[in-house]
C-alpha cells in the first residue's frame, strides 16, 4: 500500500477512491447479503395445507420424543437440581454417559477390580424417581484397566472390560441388586469421534472388538431382569457401522446413533435408510432404534436458547410422527457451567444461571396436545410443515415454521375438506403467541382460512363442530 | 467288566457312530432339499389391476400381499408411475402391517413406505392389505399407464436370510379418458379386462442366483469378496435388451444394453463402501415382453472409514462467511484496479 501511495501524485485521485469505497462498499455488502438470502431461499415452496377430515390413519405416538440425554459436563448428578422440571416433561427415558470416568466406579485392589456405585447410583436413582428408564452409555474405559490409563484407549486386558460391563448390568438389572427392568446399555459414546477414541471398524481400536467384549460381559451377567445391549452410538447414522454390528453375531438388542442435523427432513430420511439397510437382515429389522442425542448442531449455539431451537425440535418431531424411532433423545436437559451466554445445549440453564427454562422446554407438552388419530394432511412446504389428528370430535392441526437459514415468515392457506355442514369454532393458539377463536359456517363441505406463521413459530388449530 | 465285554461295547459304539453320522447327514440334506422345494413365494399385487378413470378423478389402489407361507417381518415398498399422467396423493399402511417403520412418501413418480410386524416373534403370514395409495388422474392416455413395484421392493422373512422373499409382483394399469370419461367407480372395467392382461412381473429371484428366465449375473459371484471398490459387473440377458442394474443399498442404478451375444457389462463409476452389497438386475425381453430379474450378494473388501449414510447432507456456508469472503475479494479487486490507475496518474 505504501508503494501505491508513493506512486500517487494527485490527492484528488486518492480522495475520489476513498469516497467511492466509503459509498459503494456498504451498498455492495448489502447487495451481496440480499443475493445470498435470495439464492438460499428462492427455491423453497410455500405451504398450502389441506386436511382430509374423512381420513382416520394410525394413532400417533407421543412417547418417543419424551426422551432426554444429559451430558457429563459436571462430575455429579446434574439432574437432581432440576428434578421437578424434568418430571414435568414426562420423561420415558433418560440417558447418561461418562459412567466410568465421571462417577469413579471402578478401582483396583491388588490384582482384582473393585466397584463403588455410590455416585452413579445417585444419578440413576434420580432418573428412576422421575419415572424414566435409564439409558446408560458404557463409557469410557475405566482408567485402572485402560492402556496407559487413558480412558479412550482399549483395556490392557479385554476380560476386564467384559467384567466391568457384566458388573454394571448385574448392579442395575440384577434381581438382587437395583432390580431395574428394561435398562438400555449402550456400548460407548460417539466412538468415531477423535475426542472419544476415534474407534474404527478395524485395526487396534476396533469398535467391534470393544462391542464383542461388552456382549461377552452382558452374556455373563446372571440373575438379571430384561435388559438391552446395543450401539454403535456414532456421531451420525453410518451404514457400515450398522451393517457390521448386525453381521457381527454378537448380542444386539438395539441400534443407536446421534443426529445433529439442521434439516429436519434428514431425520425421516435416516429412518428410511436404516430400514432399507436392515430389511435384508430380518432378525434385526425390527430392533429398537434410538437416536440417543439430537439437535441442529453438535456445537454449542445460542440458537439452543431461542425459538430457533424450539422450532427445530418441533419440526423434527413432525418428521418422525409417523414411523418414529423408539426414542428421540433431546440433548440435553441442563446446561453445563460457564454458559451464561446462552450457548449451552440444555433445555434448562445451569444452576449458576438461575435454572431458567428455554423455549425448547415447552415444545414437548405443546405437541402432546395433538394426541389422537392421525388424519391425512397434504401441502406442506419447505418451511411450514405439520400434521393433523382428531380426538373427541376435535380436529387438530399442528403447524411449525422452521427456517434453518434465517427469518422466513409465511401466510399459510389451510383448508379442511369433507366436513359436515354446520357451525364450527376454530381456535388458533401459538406457543408463546396469540390465542384466538373464530366461528365459521360450513355450507358445502369445506372450510378455508389463512394462518400467519412468523419465523420459527409453531401453532395448533383446533376445529370443533358446534352443537 | 472283562476285556471281551469292553471290546464288544467299543465295537458297538463305533458301529452306532458309523451308522449315525451318514444317517444324520442324509436326513439333514433331505430336510434342506424339502425346504428348498417348498421355498415359499411371496407376491405383491396392486388391486384393482385395471382401471378406467377420467382426468381429474381420484382413486385408490390397494397393495395386497400373499405371503405364501413365508414368515414376513418387514416390507420395504417402492413403486413407480408416470408423473405426467398420475399424481400420488398419499400412501397409508393397511391392516396387515400395523407397524410403520418409515413414513410413507409420495414424490414425482415414486412412492415408498416401510412396514413391519410388531416384533419378530409374531411375524406376518397369510393374505391382506399392506397399504392403500390414493391417486389423481392428471392427463388423458392413449394407452394404459402402469403403477408398478420397482425392483428394489424388498420383503424380509424369517429363515430367508438376506434373500428377498418377494418373487413376483402384479402392477395396476390405468386408462385415463378425457374429463368425465371415466367410470369413476374404482372397480375393474370388464371391457378392459379382456384387452389388458395384467402381467405377472417377477420382481426378484428367490435365491442369490441367476433366475432361470435368461438374465444372469456372472461376475462377481455369489458372496464373492472383491478387492476393488469399483467392481465390474458382468452378465447375460436376451440380446438387445436394456438391463437395469441396481446396486444396494445406496442405491446406484444404471442401464446397459445386452450385445448381440446377450452379454452385458458395467464397471461402477463411483466407489462402493466396504462391506456387503446386493446387485439386482432387471430386463424385459423385447420379443416376449416378459420381465426377468436376478439378484446377487457380494462384499467389497476394501473401503474408506465411516461410510456416512446417504443422509449426510452437504454443509452449506453461512451468510456471514460468504459476505466476508466476497468483501475481501471485492477489496482485492478494488485495490488491483486502483494500482494501475494510480500508476497512470503518477506518469
Amino acid at each position: 500500500m505504501s508503494i501505491i501511495m508513493r506512486q500517487a501524485t494527485g490527492r484528488t485521485t486518492s480522495l475520489i477512491s476513498l469516497f467511492g469505497l466509503v459509498i459503494f462498499l456498504p451498498l455492495f455488502i448489502m447487495a451481496i447479503g440480499q443475493t445470498v438470502i435470495l439464492l438460499t431461499r428462492a427455491s423453497g415452496k410455500p405451504a398450502s395445507i389441506v386436511v382430509d377430515t374423512s381420513t382416520r390413519l394410525e394413532p400417533i405416538k407421543t412417547d418417543f420424543y419424551h426422551a432426554f440425554a444429559q451430558g457429563g459436563e459436571e462430575k455429579n448428578d446434574m439432574i437432581q437440581s432440576i428434578a421437578d422440571d424434568v418430571k414435568a416433561l414426562r420423561p420415558k427415558a433418560i440417558r447418561l454417559d461418562h459412567l466410568y470416568d465421571n462417577y469413579q466406579v471402578v478401582g483396583r485392589d491388588g490384582g482384582g477390580l473393585t466397584f463403588d456405585w455410590t455416585r452413579l447410583d445417585a444419578a440413576v436413582n434420580t432418573i428412576t424417581s422421575l419415572g424414566a428408564t435409564p439409558v446408560l452409555a458404557l463409557s469410557y474405559m475405566p482408567d485402572v484397566i485402560a492402556k496407559d490409563g487413558v480412558i479412550i484407549n482399549p483395556p490392557n486386558d479385554w476380560n476386564e472390560w467384559s467384567l466391568v460391563v457384566q458388573k454394571t448390568i448385574e448392579h442395575y438389572s440384577g434381581k438382587n441388586a437395583k432390580n431395574l427392568n428394561g435398562v438400555y446399555y449402550e456400548v460407548w459414546n460417539e466412538p468415531d469421534l477423535a475426542q472419544f477414541g476415534s474407534w474404527k471398524m478395524g485395526g487396534e481400536k476396533n469398535y467391534l472388538t470393544l462391542y464383542r467384549h461388552a456382549a461377552i460381559g452382558a452374556n455373563n451377567a446372571t440373575g438379571v431382569n430384561t435388559f438391552y445391549l446395543g450401539g454403535p452410538s456414532t456421531t451420525g447414522l453410518y451404514k457400515n457401522w450398522i451393517i457390521a454390528l448386525a453381521e457381527s453375531g454378537n448380542r444386539l438388542n438395539f441400534f443407536s446413533w446421534h443426529s445433529y442435523l439442521s434439516d429436519p427432513e434428514q431425520f425421516a430420511t435416516d429412518q428410511r435408510n436404516i430400514i432399507s439397510w436392515l430389511v435384508q437382515y430380518p432378525s434385526y429389522t425390527l430392533l429398537p432404534k434410538l437416536i440417543t442425542e439430537f439437535g441442529f448442531t453438535g456445537s454449542k449455539s445460542n440458537g439452543y436458547g431461542t425459538m430457533y431451537g424450539a422450532a427445530h425440535t418441533a419440526a423434527v418431531i413432525r418428521q418422525l410422527i409417523s414411523g418414529s424411532p423408539t426414542y428421540l433423545m433431546t440433548f440435553q436437559l441442563k446446561d453445563g457451567p460457564g454458559q451464561a451466554d446462552g450457548s449451552g445445549w440444555g433445555l434448562i440453564t445451569h444452576d449458576d444461571n438461575g435454572l431458567k427454562k428455554k423455549p425448547r422446554y415447552s415444545v414437548y407438552s405443546f405437541i402432546d396436545s395433538m394426541a389422537g388419530t392421525r388424519m391425512q394432511l397434504t401441502g406442506e412446504g419447505s418451511w411450514v410443515t405439520g400434521f393433523a389428528t382428531t380426538q373427541n370430535d376435535v380436529i387438530k392441526v399442528f403447524l411449525v415454521n422452521f427456517d434453518a437459514n434465517g427469518s422466513h415468515s409465511e401466510q399459510v392457506p389451510v383448508k379442511f375438506i369433507k366436513l359436515a355442514p354446520g357451525t364450527y369454532s376454530l381456535r388458533e393458539r401459538f406457543l408463546f403467541g396469540r390465542d384466538t377463536k373464530k366461528t365459521y359456517t360450513v355450507e358445502e363441505d369445506s372450510l378455508s382460512t389463512d394462518v400467519f406463521m412468523a419465523a420459527q413459530s409453531m401453532g395448533i388449530l383446533e376445529l370443533t363442530k358446534q352443537p | 467288566m472283562n476285556k471281551d465285554m469292553k471290546r464288544i461295547v467299543i465295537i458297538l459304539i463305533s458301529l452306532i457312530t458309523l451308522i449315525a453320522i451318514p444317517a444324520s447327514v442324509l436326513l439333514t440334506m433331505r430336510s434342506q432339499e424339502l425346504r428348498k422345494k417348498a421355498a415359499p413365494a411371496t407376491t405383491l399385487t396392486l388391486t384393482p389391476t385395471t382401471l378406467n378413470k377420467a382426468v381429474g378423478e381420484e382413486f385408490t389402489l390397494e397393495v395386497r400381499m400373499d405371503t405364501a407361507g413365508n414368515q414376513i417381518v418387514a416390507v420395504d415398498l417402492k413403486l413407480s408411475f408416470d408423473p405426467a399422467k398420475l399424481e400420488a396423493e398419499w400412501i397409508h399402511n393397511g391392516t396387515m402391517f400395523p407397524n410403520i417403520l418409515s413414513s410413507g412418501t409420495v414424490g414425482n413418480g415414486t412412492i415408498s413406505m416401510a412396514l413391519g410386524a410388531t416384533n419378530t416373534t409374531t411375524p406376518i403370514s397369510g393374505t391382506g392389505t399392506v397399504a392403500t395409495i390414493k391417486f389423481k388422474a392428471l392427463a388423458a392416455t392413449t394407452s394404459p399407464v402402469a403403477v408398478r413395484f420397482t425392483a428394489d421392493t424388498f420383503v424380509g422373512a424369517l429363515n430367508e436370510g438376506s434373500t428377498n422373499a418377494l418373487t413376483s409382483t402384479i402392477p395396476a394399469t390405468i386408462t385415463i379418458g378425457g374429463a368425465g370419461g371415466g367410470t369413476g367407480t374404482g372397480t375393474v372395467t370388464p371391457t378392459l379386462a379382456s384387452s389388458i392382461t395384467p402381467t405377472l412381473t417377477p420382481t426378484l429371484a428367490a435365491s442369490d442366483s441367476a433366475s432361470p428366465s435368461g438374465i444372469t449375473i456372472d461376475s462377481p459371484t455369489k458372496n464373492e469378496s472383491v478387492a476393488t471398490q469399483k467392481p465390474t459387473i458382468v452378465g447375460t440377458a436376451p440380446p438387445g435388451t436394456t438391463v437395469t442394474i441396481t446396486v444396494y443399498s445406496d442405491p446406484i442404478t444404471v442401464t446397459v444394453t445386452a450385445d448381440a451375444n446377450g452379454n452385458w457389462t458395467y464397471t461402477l463409476a463411483d466407489e462402493l463402501e466396504a462391506g456387503p452389497h446386493t446387485i439386482v438386475v432387471a430386463a424385459q425381453d423385447p420379443t416376449t415382453g416378459q420381465s426377468h430379474t436376478a439378484t446377487l450378494a457380494f462384499v467389497v473388501a476394501t473401503g474408506s472409514e465411516n461410510g456416512a449414510s446417504g443422509s449426510a447432507i452437504p454443509v452449506s456456508g453461512t451468510t456471514e462467511n460468504t459476505i466476508l469472503l466476497l468483501t475481501l475479494g471485492m477489496l482485492f479487486i478494488l485495490i488491483g484496479s486502483a494500482v494501475p490507475l494510480l500508476r497512470r496518474t503518477s506518469i
